[in-house]
């Protein structure tokens, strides 16, 4: 805050009147800093001395006895707090559980494209219309050709439905895609046995 | 001259034709999965158009790899059928199901791309498998657990099992190596080709190929066929004794051995021989085809 009449203070204060310390003051004051220098001076030379064992034991357990006492304090005033943190752990741990199927411990998704070149002889195989000679066979029958009642020729045309009936499933399976060499190994296997009884059936209706 | 550049034209044609490839777009969907497995557990893998493989884990948990792929000159296709595959792990009571399947909901056209389906298993040697699968195949190698395996066109190879094998197929080829446990198979339309059988032995073939290499370590074993060629070869001498029949068939022996032959009746016929090593028996019942002991 400014000095309003700061003139007037300072001639007030020119006016106050001077003193001087008595003389016996200068001595005494002397005599005071010349023993703090010699004391100061003299403590590197004193002998050092160490306390007994007892006495640092005792130490110890008194700091010991004090920072449990302020720990325990310091835990009983943030009750609160701990148990809402508590809280909080149980909530995430039940959520975790409950999300977590039981016997799933880590799982990985991922999808990527490429190209693939697939051989058409491969394809080509699924794709082979059905030869004109089982139709004659069919028709056959349904006109009622006296072989179609043969028990040997019923039994061999048996064979061959089952086996017209795999090899329908099979292509439906292989779609006009599939390169396996296993199915179609597989698909030659049931076209060459369709084939051979296909020839036995047909031999049978010549001999008659 | 002009011929032979013609002649050289049309084979050059024809070689291109013959090796003449089409590009396939490819869209895969992989997906990883680990499952923790205690004793008592079991893993059934439910699936089709499938490459299955389950081989030993390291250790206590069940690792899953799963490819599924759609394939078709149209990428869009290929992504849009890519979606059909479904695939599930889930555990019911004691069983672990891991189910690959296409899954079409009301309204969906099917797909036009070839679907095709490899999954990958490690599981802890004892845990039992089964699998069942169409149009595709599996292989399963180092499993002391019993396996149940199923398929239609699909082929099974079958490598070091310890415990017992039950197999069904329908079209599709079954090889097995080092088998310890019982094995018992019930094949229509495929071939068996089973060797270093180390215990009993059951098959039932119907229209298909056998071929049975024993020891003396292989137990008692039966096979009844119909219309199957039976082949069995014997490494080592012969420990067993034998019992074989085919009615409508051929039996062919080719060992020196006191076999004694019989003809039942006209259409049948049957070469029985009594080792006197072992107890062991090999009996084949069949109904045509060839019975053949090399």
């Amino acid at each position: 805050m400014p000095e309003n009449n700061e003139h007037t203070l300072q001639d007030a204060l020119r006016l106050l009147p001077g003193h001087d310390a008595p003389e016996m003051v200068w001595p005494k004051l002397e005599a005071h800093l010349q023993l703090n220098a010699a004391i100061d001076l003299n403590i590197p030379l004193l002998p050092g001395h160490q306390p007994p064992e007892w006495v640092w034991a005792n130490l110890d357990a008194q700091i010991q006895n004090a920072h449990l006492r302020s720990q325990k304090t310091v835990l009983a005033r943030m009750w609160p707090l701990w148990a809402a943190a508590a809280s909080i752990c149980v909530l995430f741990l039940a959520v975790w559980f409950l999300k977590q199927p039981a016997n799933e411990d880590q799982s990985e998704i991922s999808v990527r494209y490429s190209e693939e070149k697939a051989d058409t002889v491969l394809l080509a195989l699924a794709r082979e219309p059905e030869d004109d000679a089982f139709q004659l066979l069919e028709e056959m029958c349904r006109q009622a050709a006296p072989i179609c009642k043969d028990p040997e020729f019923i039994h061999l045309k048996a064979e061959l439905e089952e086996l017209t009936s795999a090899k329908s499933e099979l292509r439906e399976a292989m779609g006009l895609y599939e390169t396996s060499p296993e199915l179609n190994e597989q698909l030659t296997r049931i076209e060459r046995e369709r084939s051979e009884l296909l020839r036995r059936m047909m031999n049978m209706s010549n001999d008659i | 001259m002009r011929h032979i550049l013609l002649l050289f034209g049309l084979l050059t044609g024809l070689a291109g034709a013959l090796h003449a490839q089409t590009t396939l777009q490819v869209a895969t969907r992989n997906i990883r999965k680990t499952v923790a497995w205690k004793p008592g557990l079991e893993v059934w893998i439910n699936c089709e158009k499938a490459e299955v493989e389950v081989v030993p884990a390291s250790g206590a948990s069940i690792q899953i790899s799963a490819e599924l792929s759609a394939r078709h000159p149209s990428a869009d296709s290929a992504a849009t059928d890519l979606k059909a595959w479904q695939f599930v792990v889930s555990t019911v009571g004691k069983k672990i199901y891991v189910r690959a399947y296409i899954g079409l909901k009301p309204g969906d056209s099917a797909p036009r791309s070839s679907l095709k389906a490899v999954l990958k298993l490690s599981v802890p040697g004892n845990c039992p498998v089964d699998v069942s699968n169409k149009f595709g195949k599996a292989h399963l190698e180092k499993l002391n657990g019993g396996v149940g395996l199923h398929g239609e066109f699909c082929s099974f190879e079958l490598v070091q099992l310890g415990g017992k094998v039950d197999l069904e197929s329908r079209f599709g080829n079954v090889e097995g190596r080092n088998l310890a446990g019982p094995v018992n198979m019930q094949v229509k339309r495929a071939d068996i080709a089973l060797s270093g059988l180390r215990n009993s032995c059951h098959l039932k073939s119907e229209y298909g190929q056998v071929t049975l290499e024993t020891t003396d370590q292989t137990g008692d074993v039966s096979v009844v066929s119909t219309k199957s060629d039976i082949t069995l070869r014997a490494a080592g001498p012969l420990r067993h004794s034998y019992y074989l029949r085919n009615t409508y068939g051929v039996v062919s022996i080719d060992q020196d051995l006191p076999f004694q032959y019989s003809n039942p009746d006209k259409n049948t016929r049957q070469a029985s021989y009594k080792s006197i090593n072992s107890n062991k028996l090999i009996q084949v019942d069949a109904q045509f085809g060839r019975i053949q002991l090399h």
